[in-house]
C-alpha cells in the first residue's frame, strides 16, 4: 500500500516533468514534431530497458480473443489525448478544462473500480469532491493579497 | 440550445484517460511492465506516423534535454502500471494528481526550465491542502 502510494505520487511528478519537457520541445517546433519524438525516444528507451533486463515473452500468454484487443490500444489513445488536450487548452479556460477533465476522470475511475473489483466507498466520492474544490480554488482568481 | 462541444470533449477525454490508465495497467499484468512499455510506445508511434507523412525535418539547435519527455513518459507508465493494481484507478488518480499539483507549483514558483516564475499563492496552498485531505478521505474511508 505505502509503496503503491509512493509510486502513484511519482507518476504524477513524472507526468508534469514529461509534459513540461514536451511543451518546451513544442515551443521550438510544433505539436506533430514533439509528439513524434516523444514516441521515438519512448520506444528506444523501452527497447533498451527490455534488453538490459533480458526480458522475455511471458511463457503463458492468454489465448488471444478479439474482445481483448482493447488492452493494446493505450498507446493509440495516448496520441489522440495529446492532440485533444492541446486543442482544448486553447479553446477553454484552464479552470473549466481542469475541472471537467478531473471530474470525468474521477467518476469514470469510480465506475471502473466498481465494475472491475466491486470496490466502492462513499469516501471516494466525498474525497473526490474535496479534491475538486481544491482544483477550483487553485484556478480561481486571487481575491486576497 | 447551444451544444457545448468543447466542454463535452473535455469530459470525454477525462473519461478516456481514466480508461487508458486502466487498460495500460491490464496490459502490464499480461506482458509484464517492460514488454508492455514497448507495445504501448509502438502502437502510439504507428498512430503518429501518418500525421508526419508529409515529412518532418529535424530542427537544429534544440537543446537535447528538451527531447527527454519521451524518456520520462516511460517512467510515468512504469509508475502507473505498478500502482494501479495496488490502489485501484480512483485512488491512484487522486495521489497522482497530488504529485502533479506539487510539482507544477514547484516549477512555477522557481520558474524552472526557463519558464516564467509564478510565486506560490495563498489559493494554491489552500488547494494543495484540500487535495491532500481529499486523497486521505479516499484512502481512509
Amino acid at each position: 500500500m505505502v509503496i503503491g502510494i509512493i509510486l502513484g505520487f511519482a507518476s504524477g511528478v513524472t507526468i508534469v516533468f514529461g509534459r513540461t519537457l514536451n511543451a518546451k520541445l513544442t515551443s521550438y517546433s510544433n505539436l506533430r514534431y514533439s509528439t513524434l519524438f516523444n514516441y521515438i525516444i519512448g520506444i528506444i528507451g523501452s527497447i533498451i530497458i527490455v534488453l538490459l533486463t533480458k526480458t522475455t515473452l511471458p511463457e503463458t500468454l492468454p489465448d488471444f480473443k478479439m474482445s481483448d484487443i482493447f488492452i493494446y490500444l493505450g498507446g493509440a489513445i495516448g496520441v489522440v489525448m495529446v492532440m485533444a488536450n492541446s486543442y482544448l487548452t486553447t479553446k477553454l479556460s484552464s479552470m473549466v478544462f481542469t475541472l471537467l477533465l478531473f471530474c470525468a476522470q474521477l467518476f469514470t475511475g469510480i465506475a471502473i473500480d466498481y465494475f472491475i473489483s466491486g470496490d466502492y466507498s462513499n469516501g471516494k466520492v466525498i474525497g473526490g469532491l474535496i479534491i475538486l474544490a481544491g482544483l477550483w480554488i487553485s484556478n480561481k482568481k486571487e481575491i486576497t493579497k | 440550445m447551444e451544444v457545448k462541444m468543447n466542454e463535452l470533449l473535455s469530459i470525454l477525454s477525462g473519461m478516456i484517460i481514466a480508461y487508458m490508465n486502466y487498460i495500460n495497467s491490464k496490459l502490464g499484468l499480461v506482458y509484464g511492465n517492460n514488454l508492455s512499455l514497448v507495445i504501448i510506445h509502438l502502437v502510439g508511434l504507428i498512430c503518429i506516423v501518418p500525421f508526419c507523412i508529409k515529412g518532418i525535418t529535424v530542427i537544429k539547435g534544440i537543446p537535447l534535454w528538451c527531447y527527454l519527455g519521451g524518456g520520462i513518459g516511460i517512467l510515468t507508465i512504469i509508475f502507473c502500471n505498478s500502482s494501479i493494481p495496488v490502489l485501484g484507478v480512483t485512488v491512484q488518480m487522486a495521489i497522482s494528481l497530488l504529485g502533479q499539483t506539487l510539482s507544477s507549483v514547484i516549477i512555477d514558483h522557481f520558474g524552472l526550465f526557463g519558464f516564467e516564475k509564478y510565486p506560490l499563492t495563498k489559493n494554491k496552498m489552500i488547494s494543495i491542502g484540500l487535495i491532500i485531505i481529499g486523497t486521505a478521505v479516499m484512502i481512509l474511508w
